[in-house]
């Protein structure tokens, strides 16, 4: 203990530097998340007002009873005619997410564990699809679409959305897939595996994290798309939930914000779920 | 069960040359065990045999039938793994049976060689557990165990016991050694512990830069190495060298060194000698022999070296010492009390003489056993 | 070594080297062609439905539609100059400028501020995902929201009234010097958390020695954090903005929806500007054109990142 210096011995010898007090922070962040949560806060008043009660009334002001909810609900979901949209987008998302995490995933595959020439330039080509920003694929898509008898279909949304999704999970499952032990393929060749066996049943299923994680942000992703849905697929019939609410809007203008509101809440409903539910594999999903 | 033969096998690694041209003919039911230090092309030669790595030229041939280019999964070999390679996400139950379905064996017959399998290696209490809720004497088990139940032609381990704490790696040592006695299958093992090699092979393949240096039962490589490489790659603690020329004296040859004047018997190193050739003497710890002054007078001529360490280990003290030749390690039994500094006369058992050219390192036996022919620089 | 060598460069030619590369390249041929079978699927569709249409759009800019002869002719840079003469496209330009620098500055600024504040606070985890709650939610239903937020007769207007106690009535989303800040409010407001989760795992992973050592050399909390956290930090920092950058630069769903009725919509950005050009006018190789410019951007500040990245992690190591 000899020859420190007097700074280094003044460290030792007193306590830790004391970080702010506990309840400070707590109560700052208690603050920020009040703030964070104002906007929320209006909306769930508001979807609880009647029009006229909405109109007449304050934005902040508490609202009178609990039933206008469900009229409003009714409302929103006829007059917005979110429930062909809300099949629609199911069927997007579900069928979107869960193919372009598979194709992905068998994508990935040989590009983490086989050898084979300018390996790095084929995952460069798949990957090169989310470099670009969307703009340059709408115009292309648009005439496209129309060529192939494509637009207004849900096989066509459904392509276009499995194709966009498909580049991210290619790098997450990539990147995991080279963090598993080489030595297991080498051990279901020797068993006696065919290639297609050994993805199937040994590398598969060890990816269920990554897999689950990177399929909730794509869903999540399809489920949010308005641009392509208004673009490739506007029609009442194949519209996004998304796309049916930004119609909604434009048109409905007159039906009062306590509905609009109310169709936003409901079309959002879905994925906050999704959320809460599984908030940890969303949280995993990021640390890419 | 198979014999397999390693004809002129190559392996071209980007314009390197790693394997340079091995011969090995290993009969079927032999234990052999490739042994070298890091890099000599061991790993990658079981890897062929395995066809986890392509064969850049020549020939392997498995059970009389030419290999090269069938794929792993047609070649009925089965492989223990340095990291066991279990299958994460399955239970051992699930390892062991994973080949067996594949091959589409009724489940019947899958239920017998796991039963036989489990029984061997004692894995019925962790046969529905995870690979990661096992030690990594049980992984290796199980590793054995996926091997076994494929009753296939080869078994090749690619040095299993690295991973393991020096007492386990004993007892795995004597398990795999019993179990190959039983099994009777063609088994090459891989590993650069030479306490492993000597004491699982019949046949040791003594391995270094891409290429066999000798090969031979242990004992055999052991007594007659053939050159310095292996006389001080093989043997715990190693073998001692010392420099020195070559004296004719009349009839008689003798080695000469500072401290070491040693007779040289004709008959173990007939007429390559010639005077004046350096050489470099090899003698193991076990012949070299303090000498006590109550003790009878020694055969051959005493000399002198100081003690730098002892090391007690109970049953025998190893004695580092200084000589006028260089350092040198004598084995001590029964021990006696010695301390550092102390300066004590040693004798040699001439009979174990090891002599090297000092340039090429080939050992001056006459009654060399038949070496391999390899590129030995 | 030498022996070895020699005696490698006999075997080779004994064995004939060329030979040996011949049956590599057959090896790594067939891994290839098993290795396209299990990419197939999705490189159909990738290119199909994303690159082969940005090649067709960057032919589209080229082209001028000639309508009296009803085909496409080659028009060289037309497009590109009608584009920079074009008085919507220099206020579209001005905002998307805009735009790229607040998306930096402010979810940076308060996404590291929350990072900090929250690193270590009992009950971390609720705030965390109350913050990062907008994250989830569509672009266009907090559009909606905040729509009427900002409504003449919204939340924020009513607030507003409340502490100058006179009534307050802008028209936030009509008024021009307004309609971006606040659009760019809403924006900071859904994409903090982001920000915010990303650099806390930044600063998780920073090692704790040079942060020690440094208080025990006497540096205080500020100093240590504008010496040794903030540089060590850089790597995630540089990635946030660039991700930030990529964002703000292509910012459509909120600005389409809540500018639906600003007058000059089509100013708010240029993302707006083509959407307009291409699906309100239908001048395709227009459109085209911007589509073209925004890509190329975002590819310049792409590359400009993985050059800067490289950098920067070797400077940190």
């Amino acid at each position: 203990m000899q020859n420190l210096t007097s700074q280094q011995a003044n460290w030792l010898a007193l306590p830790p530097p004391a970080s702010p007090p506990r309840w400070g922070k707590a109560l700052c962040g208690l603050a920020i998340a009040l703030l964070w949560l104002l906007p929320f806060s209006y909306v769930l008043l508001a979807i609880f007002k009647s029009t006229a009660e909405y109109a007449a009334s304050p934005p902040l002001s508490l609202p009178e009873g609990v039933s206008p909810l469900l009229e409003n609900i009714r409302m929103a979901w006829e007059q917005g005619d979110m429930a062909q949209a809300m099949l629609n987008s199911s069927l997007y998302a579900a069928v979107g997410a869960s193919l372009a995490v598979l194709l992905a995933a068998m994508a990935a595959y040989p590009l983490a564990r086989m050898q084979f020439r300018h390996r790095n330039l084929w995952f460069l080509l798949l990957f090169a699809g989310t470099v670009f920003p969307f703009q340059m694929y709408l115009i292309p898509l648009f005439f496209g679409f129309q060529w192939a008898e494509l637009l207004d279909t849900h096989l066509g949304m459904c392509l276009l959305y499995t194709a966009i999704c498909i580049p991210f999970p290619v790098l997450v499952l990539r990147n995991y897939m080279q963090n598993l032990s080489l030595e297991i393929d080498q051990a279901a060749r020797l068993d006696g595996a065919s290639e297609f066996t050994l993805f199937w049943r040994i590398i598969l299923p060890n990816l269920r994290g990554p897999m689950s994680a990177v399929f909730l942000l794509q869903f999540t992703w399809i489920w949010n798309d308005m641009l392509f849905s208004s673009v490739l697929g506007n029609s009442p019939d194949t519209r996004s939930i998304m796309n049916a609410l930004l119609v909604f809007q434009g048109s409905y203008a007159q039906s009062g914000p306590n509905i609009m509101l109310t169709a936003a809440v409901l079309a959002s409903l879905p994925t906050l779920l999704l959320f809460v539910l599984l908030r940890r594999q969303f949280m995993q999903g990021l640390r890419v | 069960m198979a014999e397999v033969c390693l004809r002129d096998l190559v392996k071209v690694y980007e314009q390197q040359v790693v394997v340079r041209g091995i011969n090995l003919d290993i009969p079927d039911g032999a234990f052999v065990v490739l042994v070298g230090p890091s890099g000599c092309g061991k790993s990658t030669t079981l890897r062929m045999i395995a066809g986890l790595e392509s064969i850049s030229h020549g020939q392997l041939l498995i059970d009389g039938k030419l290999a090269n280019e069938l794929p792993p999964q047609e070649r009925s070999v089965a492989m223990v793994f340095q990291s066991y390679a279990l299958y994460p996400h399955m239970t051992v139950q699930e390892n062991l049976a994973f080949s067996l379905k594949l091959a589409g064996i009724s489940a019947a017959e899958r239920q017998d060689r796991i039963d036989a399998a489990v029984k061997t290696l004692e894995l019925a209490p962790y046969l529905n557990r995870k690979p990661a809720e096992l030690s990594g004497g049980q992984r290796q088990r199980v590793a054995m165990g996926r091997a076994i139940v494929r009753e296939p032609k080869v078994f090749l381990f690619d040095e299993p016991l690295s991973n393991l704490d020096a007492k386990l790696r004993n007892q795995m040592r004597v398990e795999i050694k019993r179990l190959q006695h039983r099994l009777k299958v063609t088994t090459v093992y891989v590993t650069h512990d030479q306490v492993e090699a000597m004491t699982l092979a019949d046949i040791m393949v003594v391995m270094k830069d891409g290429a066999i240096v000798q090969q031979g039962s242990p004992l055999d490589v052991f007594r007659n190495p053939a050159n310095h490489f292996v006389a001080s790659f093989i043997g715990t603690p190693q073998m001692n060298f010392f420099h020195g020329t070559l004296q004719q004296e009349g009839e008689h040859f003798f080695f000469a060194s500072p401290a070491l004047r040693i007779p040289l018997d004709r008959t173990r190193f007939g007429t390559a000698l010639t005077h004046g050739q350096r050489v470099c003497a090899g003698l193991r710890p076990e012949d070299i022999l303090p000498h006590w002054p109550d003790e009878t007078p020694p055969a051959a001529e005493t000399f002198a070296a100081t003690i730098t360490l002892s090391e007690m280990l109970g049953n025998e003290t190893l004695l580092f010492a200084e000589s006028a030749s260089g350092p040198l390690i004598a084995r001590q039994l029964p021990p006696r009390p010695v301390a550092d500094g102390q300066t004590l006369r040693f004798t040699v058992r001439t009979e174990n003489l090891h002599l090297f050219d000092a340039d090429s390192g080939i050992s001056l036996r006459a009654d060399q056993p038949q070496r391999q022919e390899t590129n030995t620089p | 070594m030498n022996p070895l060598l020699q005696h490698d460069q006999q075997l080779l030619a004994r064995i004939g080297l060329a030979q040996i590369k011949a049956r590599e390249r057959a090896r790594q041929g067939r891994q290839f062609r098993l290795a396209l079978r299990f990419m197939a699927p999705a490189l159909l569709l990738v290119t199909a439905l994303l690159l082969l249409p940005v090649l067709y759009n960057i032919w589209l800019s080229f082209t001028q539609w000639q309508l009296f002869e009803g085909r496409d002719e080659f028009a060289g840079w037309e497009n590109y100059h009608q584009l920079w003469s074009s008085p919507y496209f220099d206020d579209a330009l001005g905002n998307t400028a805009l735009w790229v620098v607040a998306s930096v500055l402010f979810p940076l600024t308060a996404g590291l501020g929350l990072a900090l504040l929250f690193r270590q606070m009992p009950g971390q985890e609720w705030f965390k995902s109350i913050i990062f709650l907008p994250r989830i939610l569509a672009p266009t239903a907090v559009g909606v929201m905040w729509y009427y937020v900002y409504a003449p007769q919204g939340m924020l207007n009513q607030m507003l009234g409340q502490f100058t106690s006179m009534p307050v009535e802008t028209g936030w989303l009509f008024e021009e010097q307004l309609v971006t800040p606040a659009i760019i409010l809403t924006f900071v407001w859904q994409s903090c958390g982001l920000v915010m989760v990303l650099l806390l795992l930044g600063l998780a992973a920073l090692p704790r020695d040079p942060l020690d050592a440094a208080r025990m050399d006497g540096a205080r909390p500020w100093q240590v954090f504008r010496h040794i956290t903030l540089p060590l930090l850089a790597p995630t920092l540089l990635m946030v903005v660039i991700l930030s950058v990529l964002a703000g630069f292509t910012v459509f769903d909120l600005l389409w929806v809540m500018g639906a009725n600003y007058p000059q919509q089509r100013t708010l950005s240029l993302a707006v500007f083509m959407y307009f050009e291409a699906f309100q006018k239908n001048s395709w190789a227009f459109a085209a054109a911007t589509a073209v410019v925004i890509g190329g951007v975002v590819l310049a500040v792409t590359w400009l990142q993985t050059l800067l990245q490289a950098r920067v992690d070797r400077m940190v190591r």
